[in-house]
């Protein structure tokens, strides 16, 4: 199942969130320095707050976000230094004090980003194998597949196939939280009858590729085997990808099969969507709390 | 429309529901005019199926009249009397087209839940949990069929609902098991349960050339049934030792074949069955087998044991050891009834049998509740109720 709201990475929070300090660093740095109890300090803190602003844009928007996660430990550490070296303003106020435990409780927060970052960089592909048996003729399959324009009736997370010529097509794929994305992909390798690969192109927002094959199952009809790859990118857009197929990308393909499987063997998808119940009974908490 | 829907163990209530509609191109709606309370409807009411919902509307023997079909139905028309069977089955995949319609592997809409279970999802069943499809069931006033192009059977006018109502799901059931016998002449077959689907089983034995059938129940009303109207000997299981009577009445073989009608919720005697209904209650164990295991352990070396009664789970203590050491076959499964039907129905208008002998109360269907109760507890000699929508 592929969940519809995606979920907050820390590395994201923490990023917003230090760009929010360092922008107030850098446009009030009196009033930083006045709170903290720090002396007259407010270059050092313009530099604070251009530090974090800076960190915090790379957590967010650049293509790997470990090394910005790191400067940012880095920074607490600076940071706690400053706090508690500084002699040159109030050392003992309430202010430095308050904001050494921030600092230091946020430092923690950081620390596991970098963890989660780390992850995500590390995190392996995406990588489904599965076959179905259908009573078709491989022929038949064959042709409905190499429709590529019909793949969505195939798998669930992908919205549309366009083919553009020369065995180039364009992919639009469901992602959570309603977002879409898209890229080109190749055709390179089509065996009339046989097997389909196919493989996105440079430059695709998600590397992936794709082979389906179909065999002859005496008897039976044809068993149509699909392998499925996705690599996610280094950034943020990992945890979006790592969504794309589900939290169980192998049910999900699963899934996905059995209806081809019912689609061409019945003409039908099997539900019960829409079927009457009994579910709103009008029973409240306190008849529960009755029984 | 008025639906019995399941709320909670032993809860539930007949409640005004939306009427259905056709969804797939293939579906039928049926205003039901007759539907009936299966024994394994009684699992489901004691809680012992898992994966229902509340509002589920349950009943899955059910038959009416024709009242709309969708775009790709052209075998039924509005108006046509019909008898839909239990199991939904497309008709195209490899075990529809062998006949072996519960196996359906494009019927149910939840396959990986079941897949998880038993490895493989059969047929979606009508009104029988999620795990089987989620299917609202036919104790309720209209029904959308699915696959209507391969399940509903035309009944002429000239035979009352009564006495077709039962090929929808027990009078094939009773059938089946007696097939999976593989009689021969002069065979003596055992059937263990006297309820509605014992009776066709016994009725369908002699059918099928039996020699001998002896009925096994503690139920007196039940006992007579079988006796006077299948024609059966009987056992009354809590006055004597069936496996040593069994013995005794076979000249010292044992039964041909032994057939299982009870299911999951036996109630046996002694230790062992003191046993199932401990791990029971702890939910250790799904069934209580125990018909099972004695119909492993009375029947003759080379036999058959034929498995009509329903289980759910994982079972202990089966005598595995008993059953591979004297050869035996095991033959199960839920009915395929699409394969039975006309067969059956042809049977019915010849008159080799009439299914009419099981039903003992009528009522309408705003008293399923009640009626479930009294078939669970077989008060006032119930064995068969048909309720009226």
């Amino acid at each position: 199942m592929i969940r519809t709201k995606e979920r907050r990475s820390l590395a994201q929070t923490v990023g917003w969130l230090s760009f929010g300090l360092g922008t107030t660093a850098l446009l009030a740095p009196r009033a930083v320095c006045r709170w903290t109890g720090l002396g007259r300090r407010d270059d050092l803190v313009r530099a604070i707050g251009a530090r974090e602003v800076i960190s915090g844009a790379g957590i967010l928007f650049g293509k790997n976000p470990l090394p910005w996660t790191c400067l940012r430990v880095a920074g607490d550490l600076m940071d706690v230094a400053v706090l508690v070296g500084d002699t040159t303003g109030r050392p003992h106020s309430t202010g430095r004090m308050v904001a050494s435990s921030l600092v230091a409780g946020i430092g923690l927060f950081d620390l596991a980003a970098v963890k989660e970052s780390y992850r995500l960089g590390r995190s392996s592909p995406i990588h489904v194998r599965r076959t179905v048996t259908i009573r078709r003729r491989r022929e038949e399959l064959y042709g409905f597949w190499r429709t590529l324009s019909n793949l969505p009736s195939v798998f669930s997370h992908v919205l549309s196939v366009e083919e553009r010529g020369n065995k180039i097509s364009h992919w639009v794929v469901r992602g959570p939280a309603g977002k879409e994305l898209e890229w080109d992909a190749e055709i390179t390798s089509d065996v009339k009858n046989e097997l389909i690969s196919w493989r996105s192109r440079e430059g695709a927002s998600v590397k992936n590729w794709g082979t389906v094959t179909f065999k002859d199952a005496p008897q039976r009809g044809t068993e149509v085997t699909v392998e499925l790859q996705y690599d996610p990118p280094f950034n943020l857009a990992g945890v979006a990808v790592a969504t794309l197929l589900g939290n169980e990308p192998q049910q999900q393909v699963t899934n996905d099969l059995r209806q081809f499987k019912q689609l061409m063997e019945t003409g039908e998808i099997a539900t019960t969507e829409g079927q009457p119940a009994g579910r709103s009974r009008g029973e409240t908490w306190l008849d529960r709390i009755a029984h | 429309m008025k639906a019995n829907c399941w709320y909670d163990k032993r809860k539930l209530e007949v409640v005004e529901v939306p009427d259905p509609k056709i969804i797939n191109d293939r579906d039928a709606i049926v205003r039901i005019t007759s539907t009936a309370i299966c024994g394994s409807d009684l699992h489901l009411y004691n809680g012992f199926i898992p994966t229902l919902e509340k509002g589920d509307i349950l009943g899955h023997e059910f038959m009416g009249e024709v009242v709309e079909v969708g775009k790709a139905v052209t075998n039924l028309e509005v108006g046509d009397r019909v008898v839909v069977p239990f199991p939904i089955s497309c008709g195209e995949c490899f075990f529809c087209d062998t006949h072996l319609y519960s196996l359906c592997d494009n019927s149910n809409p939840n396959a990986s839940i079941a897949e998880e279970m038993f490895g493989y999802s059969p047929a979606g069943i009508f009104g029988y949990s999620h795990m089987l499809g989620g299917y609202a069931g036919g104790q309720a006033e209209y029904a959308r069929v699915p696959f209507a192009d391969v399940g509903p059977i035309k009944i002429p006018d000239h035979l009352d609902d009564e006495q077709v109502l039962f090929l929808s799901d027990i009078l094939p059931t009773g059938y089946m098991a007696a097939e999976n016998c593989n009689i021969k002449p002069g065979d003596t077959v055992a059937v263990w349960g006297c309820g509605p689907v014992g009776q066709f089983a016994i009725a369908s034995a002699y059918l099928l050339g039996a020699e001998r059938v002896i009925a096994i129940d503690r139920v007196p009303e039940r006992l007579a049934m079988a006796e006077r109207d299948a024609k059966a000997e009987v056992l009354n299981f809590s006055e004597v030792n069936v496996l040593e009577a069994l013995k005794e009445m076979t000249g010292g073989r044992g039964p041909d074949s032994c057939i299982d009608s009870v299911g999951m919720e036996a109630h046996g005697h002694g230790l062992m069955a003191a046993y199932d209904r401990a791990k029971q209650a702890l939910m250790l164990e799904a069934d209580r087998p125990h018909v099972l295991r004695e119909a492993i352990l009375a029947c003759r070396k080379g036999g058959t044991v034929s498995v009509a009664g329903v289980y759910g789970g994982f079972d202990d203590k089966i005598p595995v050891g008993a059953f591979m050491n004297k050869g035996l076959t095991m033959k199960t499964g839920q009915t395929h009834v699409q394969h039975y039907m006309k067969p059956l129905l042809e049977r019915i208008e010849k008159g080799d049998i009439d299914p009419r002998f099981i039903i003992t109360h009528q009522l309408p269907l705003s008293e399923a509740p009640r009626a479930y109760d009294l078939f669970m507890h077989k008060e006032d000699g119930c064995v068969k109720v048909v309720l009226k929508p």
